[in-house]
């Protein structure tokens, strides 16, 4: 049994909280994203916060390090785009192995200078292209990419975190099924083509309506359904929704779950200015109460959370005993 | 921590588990280019839209999962599949099922598997072009996270007699779970169906293959799926939709019982089997089941009668004055006496003279149920003639919802319909999830329905979230809960637990055998403010549904509850300290006194399981206890004297005859199939409240619970573990002590003794005939082995050659010294075989076998130093025959036995929806209840055949029906999760024993009630001191004991036993 299992039979894991809220802090102008590299580059590249793990790596290691001293057991790459699809955008599809490579070392060389114990997981994004849906009202039948290029740029993103030395492949916020998978499709068989042990993979969707639907219109349990063949380490809820309306979605989900589950909520629901203003210890005082139920195996929060929630969230599961996988029956 | 099932887990938008209870599951079949003609001409036309409408029918229609099949040589298959999946992943209402991606070519199927974000079944992939293919698209499959379907085809061709079907099928599993990794629930075989009644005699037992070929592939590979293309058996009669839809549904009928799991269908065209005209049934059976088909006889009686079909009716003419009445008075008349005869049209009749198809709900009927609403609540009319007054209630209304629908559709496109009409109250009612129960629900939902609410049932099984989220769609105005197993109580506080975070307002109404006024009071209540009441039965529902529902009442009888729940909450707080439990230690010291020493127990006929079939009901009809059948009516009293009841007699009597008629048709026309197993063991006592059970492959411990309140002097704290003889002492001589024993016993320990036999018939068959080959085909070094034994070089010890371990066969096996000696050639040094060499090896050890092993080559050029080896390890390990009786608890003198048993009532689903579509709740209901009498009674007589013949302990019993209800027989059959051992869990180990499943046709819910819900089970205990009794509560001491036997949490031993801990 690798470590990282043996910790999650242990306790509760804490995933760090947002990236980009972190990132916000440091008010970069497009010349700090830009850094000496890219200072020609034709396009403007402000907001490519992927690329600041070339540009600006001191920053980004200081946003994990800060999440590691929080109490942090799994921190993300900053990978959440660093795609050929998604990079396509800044005209930098040709970077998007470099991304992931370097984003991958930005976090191990954290964990080195924390001393602490802790484990990389490279964030694999949702793109901003989608298999299942149509963007042309008038012809559902369209598609703006095809499951062999979702797959491709996938591959890439795999290889790049496996050879920038990650511990997990974390598929995550993902709204549409069918993108993701493409990415365990990639996953699976990038490690079986170079016949290398497969890295375990946690499993992340997103419930983005009150109906507890994903955007591509799955019930939860039929997505779940859908990624079970990944044979994921962990399956769980981020993004879209703050913690108390997630609340019913990882009840369910730590009924149905036959691997570890996770939530990483966000600091609540957006603010009239896309601000979110949870405070820590309000997000930490529902999370509190799903592992009081025994619900969870990985903690954390997405959009809108910061070290000081992620802080909170740890202080506050640490009296609760991890949600025990379920009895894998093997008769009907 | 919760328990996950192998089961089939299929996904479109929502998730579609298959599971044992899901029966049958319908895949449309009509989006296949090739099986519809119109949906090809649409994909070529480029139709797409109106190619959904298909699809779209289909899920309306039923269909569970949908087969789309794009092969047809004018089409680009690959765009075709990808446009219209594409297209159908828009389309919520069809997309929320699974698809089934059909087609010959994988590259069409890969195309597919791109577009689908659910969970696919692949259709199909086999073995015909080898198996390094097979394995190659197998993989692709998975890495899609698609079930597939295996067809059976090998290299050879396609797989037309059962052997053949059996064997490509396992090949297939083996291949697939061992070398791709697939999960086996995620396996679905296709055994192919091929037509009969062609005119050529090979292919009259074409369905037979394929029905006998799914029962052994499903007992071979229980967790693996069996599916197949329906419409091909009846090839032969196209166009005769009336008859090939009956061919259709007998087969269904037969291949389902064999345990088809699914099947591609028009799922708007099958008839009912029990509907289909008996004469031609019988014909379909005759040819599907290839009887009195010597030269094609069935085949062509059945084209004779194609030919001649017609639909027949029936009269029944009665004395009828009451019909001379105005319609008004004639719809009273038929309500108060429950007549449906012209229920339609004098419906109709009313509908033409009011001026609003409403009026006459609100008019007529309402006044008709009214009469019947007040003669039930002044006790002259009873339950079941209610319920019967509601069957024509649903007819009327049925009539008339048509013409209500359509005056609703025209004011609204005239816009006129701007006041919302106030509907009545609506009541929710659910059994809960884990239980399976419903005739005290249905009964409540008919009352209710009588007096005017709105009832929404949401069936059995439903889980919290089902229950909370319809409740606050539909805006319900009560929610009633039902359960009748101790689990469901629990569900019962997290439901109310739930209203509460939810911050729902609705009364909640809890019913139920198993719940109680204490329980609701001291658990139930305190989870949720806003109102929760016990009802005891469904005449006090409609009072309490009044009361909560009328405004001003509400308030008042809301705190006259709450008054009276306090009371009994205080009483119970108070009562809790007064009771006194012994120390659990000194109450298994108290446990009832057993003169063992002068009793020998009678060993039974024979040992292991028997199962039972088809057992016929008119013999387990005699045992029938109709008191209880009245209790669920509501109308208590002893039978028979309930019969001539100065008040209840004469409705008494009808609902009797009313139920001896309905059973007499069940009986005839086998509506429902009695099957049963029994088993018996020897058991020990091997603690104060542990019994050890010894099967032939395993030895087993059961776990009871003991009463531990403080006794009066002299009486006994009672456990079942004190009716079992505690280990004999250890004899001295094994071989003085066989001779003084019946044969059948002797032969009895052998068999336990060695364990050798496999619990599964099918397996064990296949193994024999690997196993025979084997023997005859002798390799050099076993030849030689074999030699040296046959020579008595090994000492004269005795050995077995390719004898069956479980599911090995042991190349030689020395059976009174557990030692197995494996010869490996070559082929054991793959990797593959090499990891299930270990596999064995562990498993036969764990079974107490030594296994040694040796290569060909040390056998053949060493033999000496192989023999010294084998004469070695023989030496030092000690003999069965001895050991056995020394060290084992089991046989000697005074070895006791302990049974079980299990009996269902299958098949009452069909009936149950035919008479729900007669809106017929009384029948449906007399049927239920009826059902559950035939349990018991078949119970009953097979506990009598235990006594008299199986066990055989009471040979000269002669008891009325009367004395065996009143139990004065010897020996009992307590049932886990009943007073005497109250902890359900144990059904698994029963059902474990007794062979589950397969055996019995009962399945085990997650709260352990049994499905179908009419099933008994329990223990047989001979011992004539042996009694019912009730545990009662049970202290913390005793919890933790128990839970440390059971290798249970604590956390989990106190939620299964709540009832029963203070």
């Amino acid at each position: 049994m690798s470590s990282l299992e043996k910790a999650l039979q242990q306790r509760i894991l804490i995933i760090d909280g947002a990236m980009g809220t972190m990132i916000q802090r440091h008010k970069l102008q497009e010349a700090d994203y830009r850094g000496d590299r890219f200072k020609d580059w034709p396009k403007d590249v402000k907001g490519n916060n992927d690329l600041l793990s070339i540009t600006q790596p001191e920053i980004i290691i200081g946003i994990h390090l800060q999440y590691l001293n929080a109490g942090a057991d799994i921190i993300e790459t900053n990978t959440f785009s660093a795609t050929a699809i998604a990079q396509a955008d800044y005209d930098m599809q040709s970077l998007a192995y470099e991304l992931n490579v370097a984003s991958a070392q930005c976090a191990r060389e954290a964990i080195k200078r924390s001393g602490k114990t802790a484990w990389v997981a490279g964030a694999i994004g949702p793109l901003n292209k989608t298999l299942s849906l149509s963007p042309d009202v008038n012809n559902p039948g369209y598609r703006a990419v095809s499951f062999d290029e979702v797959a491709a740029a996938y591959t890439e993103q795999v290889k790049g975190l496996v050879d920038g030395g990650v511990d997990i492949l974390l598929v995550e916020t993902i709204f549409d099924t069918l993108n993701a998978k493409a990415a365990i499709y990639a996953i699976k068989n990038y490690f079986r083509k170079n016949n290398l042990p497969e890295l375990p993979i946690m499993i992340s969707g997103t419930i983005t309506d009150a109906s507890g639907r994903t955007l591509s219109g799955q019930t939860l349990e039929a997505f779940y359904t859908s990624v079970a063949h990944a044979n994921p380490l962990s399956v769980g809820l981020n993004c879209a929704l703050g913690a108390s309306e997630m609340r019913p979605h990882i009840e369910e989900l730590s009924n149905i779950a036959s691997c570890y589950v996770s939530a990483y909520p966000n600091a609540g629901l957006p603010n009239a200015f896309g601000e979110y203003d949870e405070q820590p210890h309000q997000t930490a005082h529902i999370i509190e109460e799903w592992a009081a139920n025994g619900w969870l195996n990985i903690v954390g929060g997405c959009c809108g959370t910061t070290p000081d929630h992620i802080k909170h969230i740890a202080d506050e599961v640490k009296a609760f005993t991890p949600r025990p996988l379920p009895v894998m029956e093997e008769a009907l | 921590m919760s328990i996950i099932k192998p089961y089939l887990r299929l996904s479109g938008l929502e998730p579609l588990v298959v599971r044992p209870e899901t029966n049958f599951v319908n895949v449309g079949e009509r989006t296949n280019v090739t099986g519809s003609k119109k949906f090809a001409r649409l994909i070529k036309d480029g139709q797409y839209e109106e190619a959904l409408s298909v699809a779209r029918q289909q899920v309306e229609n039923g269909a569970q999962v949908i087969d789309v099949n794009m092969d047809d040589a004018l089409l680009d298959g690959v765009h075709a599949m990808t446009t219209f999946l594409n297209l159908l992943q828009a389309e919520p209402d069809i997309a929320k099922v699974p698809v089934m991606i059909d087609s010959s070519k994988f590259e069409i199927i890969e195309a597919g598997l791109k577009c689908v974000q659910g969970k696919c079944i692949v259709n199909s992939i086999s073995m015909k072009e080898g198996e390094a293919k097979f394995i190659d698209q197998a993989f692709t499959c998975k890495s899609y996270g698609a079930a597939v379907i295996v067809m059976a085809f090998d290299e050879v061709g396609q797989a037309d007699t059962k052997a053949r079907k059996v064997e490509i099928c396992h090949r297939a599993y083996k291949i697939l779970t061992e070398k791709v990794g697939f999960a086996p629930q995620d396996i679905i075989f296709d055994p192919n169906i091929f037509a009969v009644a062609t005119g050529i005699e090979e292919h009259n037992n074409y369905a037979v293959d394929f029905i006998e070929a799914t029962r052994e592939i499903k007992q071979l590979m229980p967790l693996t799926k069996v599916s197949g293309g329906v419409s091909n058996v009846s090839f032969s009669f196209r166009g005769n939709d009336h008859v090939r839809e009956a061919i259709h549904s007998v087969f269904l009928y037969h291949a389902i019982k064999a345990g088809m799991d699914m099947g591609i269908v028009n799922a708007g065209q099958l008839v009912v089997y029990d509907e289909i005209e008996p004469t031609l049934r019988q014909l379909c059976e005759d040819v599907l089941l290839n009887r009195n088909n010597d030269h094609n006889q069935a085949t062509e009686a059945l084209i004779s009668f194609a030919e001649t079909v017609k639909s027949k009716g029936k009269e029944i003419a009665k004395d009828e004055k009451w019909r001379d009445e105005p319609v008004e008075k004639r719809l009273a008349h038929a309500l108060v006496n429950g007549i449906t005869d012209h229920i339609d049209a004098d419906t109709e009749e009313a509908r033409q003279k009011y001026p609003r198809p409403l009026d006459v709900i609100e008019g007529p009927l309402m006044d008709g149920m009214n009469i019947v609403g007040d003669l039930f609540g002044s006790g002259k009319m009873f339950l079941p003639q209610v319920v019967k007054s509601a069957r024509v209630m649903k007819k009327a209304v049925a009539v008339l919802t048509p013409y209500i629908e359509q005056e609703k559709a025209e004011k609204k496109q005239s816009g006129t319909d701007t006041t919302s009409v106030e509907g009545a109250s609506k009541i929710l009612l659910a059994t809960v999830k884990g239980d399976v129960h419903d005739i005290g629900k249905n009964i409540v939902g008919v009352v209710l329905g009588c007096n005017g609410y709105d009832i929404v049932d949401l069936g059995v099984m439903v889980p919290a979230d089902k229950i909370l989220d319809t409740a606050q769609k539909e805006n319900a105005d009560i929610i009633g809960l039902s359960g009748l197993i101790t689990p469901s109580l629990d569900e019962m506080v997290h439901i109310a637990h739930e209203m509460k975070r939810r911050g729902m307002k609705q009364p909640l109404l809890i019913g139920g055998a198993t719940t109680s006024r204490m329980h609701t009071a001291v658990k139930i209540a305190e989870q949720y403010d806003n109102g929760v009441v016990h009802v005891l039965d469904a005449s006090r529902s409609v009072t309490v549904a009044g009361s909560l529902l009328n405004k001003e009442q509400k308030a008042v009888f809301l705190s006259g509850i709450k008054k009276e729940y306090t009371k009994l909450r205080e009483d119970f707080g108070n009562k809790k300290s007064v009771k006194q439990y012994l120390p659990f230690t000194e109450a298994q010291k108290n446990a009832a006194v057993i003169q063992w020493e002068n009793f020998t127990p009678v060993v039974p006929a024979f040992t292991g399981t028997k199962t039972f079939d088809q057992y016929p009901l008119e013999e387990i009809a005699a045992y029938i206890d109709w008191q209880p059948f009245f209790i669920a009516w509501e109308m208590h009293g002893k039978f028979p004297a309930i019969l001539s009841d100065n008040v209840i007699g004469k409705e008494a009597t009808k609902l009797y005859n009313d139920a001896k008629q309905l059973l007499q048709q069940i009986i005839h026309e086998k509506w429902l199939n009695a099957r049963g197993a029994v088993g018996f063991w020897p058991a020990s006592k091997v603690a104060p409240d542990t019994v050890a059970i010894k099967t032939e492959s395993s030895v087993v411990n059961l776990e009871f619970l003991r009463q531990q309140m403080k006794k009066a002097e002299g009486q006994p704290n009672l456990s079942l573990a004190d009716f079992i003889a505690p280990s004999p002492t250890p004899q001295r001589s094994s071989i003085n002590e066989n001779s003084t024993k019946a044969p059948s016993q002797r032969e009895e320990e052998e068999k336990v003794g060695f364990g050798y036999q496999t619990a599964d018939p099918v397996t064990y068959r296949l193994l024999k005939e690997y196993a025979l080959q084997h023997r005859n085909q002798p390799t050099q070094a076993e030849e030689i082995l074999w030699n040296a034994v046959k020579t008595k070089q090994l000492e004269g010890f005795k050995f077995r050659r390719q004898h069956i371990i479980g599911s090995f066969i042991a190349d030689l096996v020395c059976l009174d010294r557990n030692l197995v000696i494996e010869i490996d050639g070559l082929i054991h040094e793959l990797p593959e075989n090499k990891i299930s060499d270990t596999e064995r090896t562990q498993w036969l050890e764990s079974k107490g076998y030594k296994v040694i092993r040796f290569t060909n080559e040390e056998v053949i050029s060493n033999t000496k130093k192989v023999l010294e080896a084998i004469l070695g390890n023989l030496n030092t390990l000690s003999s069965n025959k001895v050991s056995n009786n020394l060290s084992s608890p089991f046989g000697g003198q005074g070895a006791d036995y302990l049974g079980a048993f299990a009996v269902t009532i299958e098949g009452i689903e069909p009936h149950i929806k035919k008479f729900e579509a007669a809106h017929d709740d009384y029948n449906k209901i007399i049927l239920q209840a009826l059902a559950d009498r035939l349990a018991e009674a078949f119970a009953e007589l097979l506990h009598a055949r235990t006594r008299k013949e199986f066990w055989g302990y009471a040979k000269d019993e002669h008891l009325s029906n009367e004395q065996l209800i009143k139990e004065e027989y010897s020996g009992i059959r307590p049932a886990p999760g009943y007073p005497a051992c109250p902890d359900h869990t144990e059904k698994y180990k029963l059902f474990d024993l007794l062979g589950g499943t397969a055996a019995t046709g009962i399945t085990l819910t997650e709260s352990l009630a049994m499905y179908p819900a009419a099933s008994v089970c329990g223990w047989y205990f001979a011992n004539p001191g042996s009694k019912y009794f009730g545990v009662g509560k049970i202290d913390q001491d005793q919890l933790q004991d128990y839970a440390q036997r059971k290798g249970m949490s604590i956390v989990e031993a106190t939620k299964w036993l709540r009832p029963i801990l203070e």
